[in-house]
């Protein structure tokens, strides 16, 4: 039996944080629901949006997953200040073996969840408002099929200002969807791209305002519902085989493993205290509040 | 029922109707071949363009365009193959032209006429013009090619969508290089024709080469190479039902 990753509290919750309805017509819902943290994902709410996802891949009824989020924002990327047994007590760090666990199985190697919606029978499409950073930008919003944003929605790896490694660099499938000069100059500036640069760009399928989103998530779900089970089928299956061909579907965002060995610097630590409070959507707030105030007090000074 | 014609270093190719390549006519698939083959080797032609005399470059197949297709794949797979998908079949043929290549889009392009947009080098295109993808209907189609044409997201818009590309979108998108009025593609495509055509001819042919050697690394003739598997995967989804997917 695989071993189930978290803390008492993390595992208890994650049915709630990760919520299911059933397929209606063919279309299956996956909403993160932890809106008090910017839907920030514990490792128990990923290994239960892979399980939902293995789920909706065998049962026939499905031909269509919508994922979306509640509250204001989509997803700001995996929590990180969670205590989900990869530590030994007295260690500082996680060992190399638990890291590799948490790269390949957790998130982004070939049994992890962000894999399994690129290999899903099923076609996906995500509904992303508000900010979708970090883990959510690598390991959702870059998977899913067809994308529906907002023009306030803000998209990227946000992290890599204050972590370093600028993960999104390195990952081909971001380098294929963006294109190169501009998978580099997200990935190393950190800045979010809004609703219309991710249309433009080709990351997205289309960019409505945010109270016609659900029904233009919907009407794209219902049309592609309506296609018989099998032709969905094989339509995914060409595209398993192409980003085999194109080299998409491949562990991405070394960037990432790498982080969880930094130190974090004093600018860090205030980002990860913000993050413990508010996610990583709340501390980038904050942290642009924090450099507004040091800019005024540098030009107020004699 | 392809008229060739030449103005300088410029090959024009003119069919009558592309609807037989979506139906799997073989004959008419190794016509259009030894048509580009020929046309690319003669060292009198550094350009060739692709147009079609028609209102429509390529109108949707019908359900029984389909089909037929399927029918003669079922019938000639070997040959199907060879025809369509292998590196000596139409579409490599084209996708790996010793020369640069134009297609003149007027109207509608779907089915193979999609295809043909995808492995050229270059597209003109009318306003008013739409395209539809053809991932759905024709095994032989390569995403590949098309993920690098596009990107991939695009691509999979353009599939999973089930809306025709306008021509303002296909430009953006990349699958067309230039919208121009009805009456101007041919003129237009003529001129990007003439303008490749002014690189000596052995620039052409060494950059067709090099161009090539980055297509093979991308996965493009795996891809091709793969076709027969979708054939009869797409059989499988669809049976006899294959004109649901039009």
């Amino acid at each position: 039996m695989k071993k189930a990753y978290g803390n008492p509290d993390s595992l208890a919750r994650a049915e709630q944080q990760v919520l299911f309805e059933p397929p209606a017509d063919g279309i299956a819902r996956i909403t993160l629901n932890r809106p008090e943290k910017h839907n920030a994902m514990t490792v128990p709410m990923r290994a239960r949006l892979m399980e939902l996802i293995h789920r909706c891949d065998q049962d026939d009824a499905v031909r269509v997953v919508v994922v979306a989020g509640n509250g204001k924002s989509f997803c700001s990327g995996n929590e990180i200040n969670e205590d989900w047994g990869q530590r030994v007590p007295g260690q500082k760090r996680m060992s190399l073996t638990m890291a590799n666990r948490y790269a390949s199985d957790l998130n982004y190697g070939r049994q992890g969840f962000s894999q399994a919606l690129t290999r899903c029978s099923k076609v996906t499409v995500l509904q992303l408002h508000g900010y979708c950073a970090a883990a959510a930008y690598f390991m959702i919003a870059t998977r899913c099929d067809l994308v529906v944003v907002n023009p306030s929605s803000k998209i990227g790896a946000l992290e890599a200002r204050f972590l370093g490694p600028a993960g999104a660099v390195s990952a081909v499938h971001i380098n294929r969807i963006l294109g190169t000069k501009a998978a580099r100059r997200y990935g190393y500036t950190g800045t979010a791209m809004s609703g219309e640069d991710a249309l433009r760009l080709g990351l997205a399928h289309s960019c409505v305002p945010e109270d016609r989103m659900r029904a233009e998530v919907d009407a794209l779900a219902s049309r592609i519902a309506a296609w018989p089970l099998r032709l969905t089928t094989y339509m995914k299956a060409r595209l398993r085989a192409a980003e085999s061909l194109y080299q998409t579907n491949v562990r991405e965002v070394s960037g990432l493993l790498f982080s969880h060995f930094l130190q974090a610097d004093h600018d860090e630590a205030h980002f990860w205290t913000q993050v413990k409070q508010s996610g990583v959507g709340g501390a980038l707030d904050a942290d642009k509040a924090r450099l507004a105030a040091a800019t005024q007090k540098a030009a107020e000074a004699p | 029922m392809i008229d060739i014609t030449q103005a300088g270093a410029v090959a024009t190719l003119t069919l009558g109707n592309i609807a037989p390549l979506s139906r799997h006519e073989i004959g008419f698939a190794l016509q259009l071949r030894d048509a580009v083959r020929d046309t690319a080797d003669s060292d009198e032609v550094k350009a060739i363009v692709i147009r079609v005399a028609g209102a429509d470059f390529a109108a949707p197949p019908t359900a029984a365009d389909l089909h037929a297709a399927t029918q003669l794949r079922q019938q000639s797979r070997q040959a199907w193959h060879a025809a369509y998908a292998a590196s000596s079949g139409l579409y490599q043929t084209i996708a790996y032209c010793k020369k640069f290549t134009v297609t003149a889009v007027q109207g509608r392009c779907a089915g193979a006429g999609s295809l043909l947009v995808l492995c050229s080098d270059h597209t003109v295109c009318a306003q008013g013009s739409s395209f539809e993808a053809p991932f759905a209907i024709l095994p032989e189609s390569n995403l590949v090619l098309a993920a690098l044409t596009l990107r991939l997201n695009r691509t999979k818009s353009w599939m999973l969508g089930g809306q025709a590309w306008s021509a303002q979108q296909a430009v953006h998108a990349g699958l067309v290089n230039r919208v121009v009025a009805p009456a101007e593609v041919d003129a237009a495509s003529a001129a990007a024709a003439h303008a490749a055509a002014k690189m000596p001819l052995d620039g052409v042919a060494m950059t067709k080469l090099l161009f090539e050697a980055y297509l093979d690394t991308q996965g493009i003739g795996q891809d091709f190479d793969m076709a027969g598997f979708y054939a009869d995967s797409l059989q499988l989804a669809l049976g006899n039902n294959v004109g649901s997917a039009a």
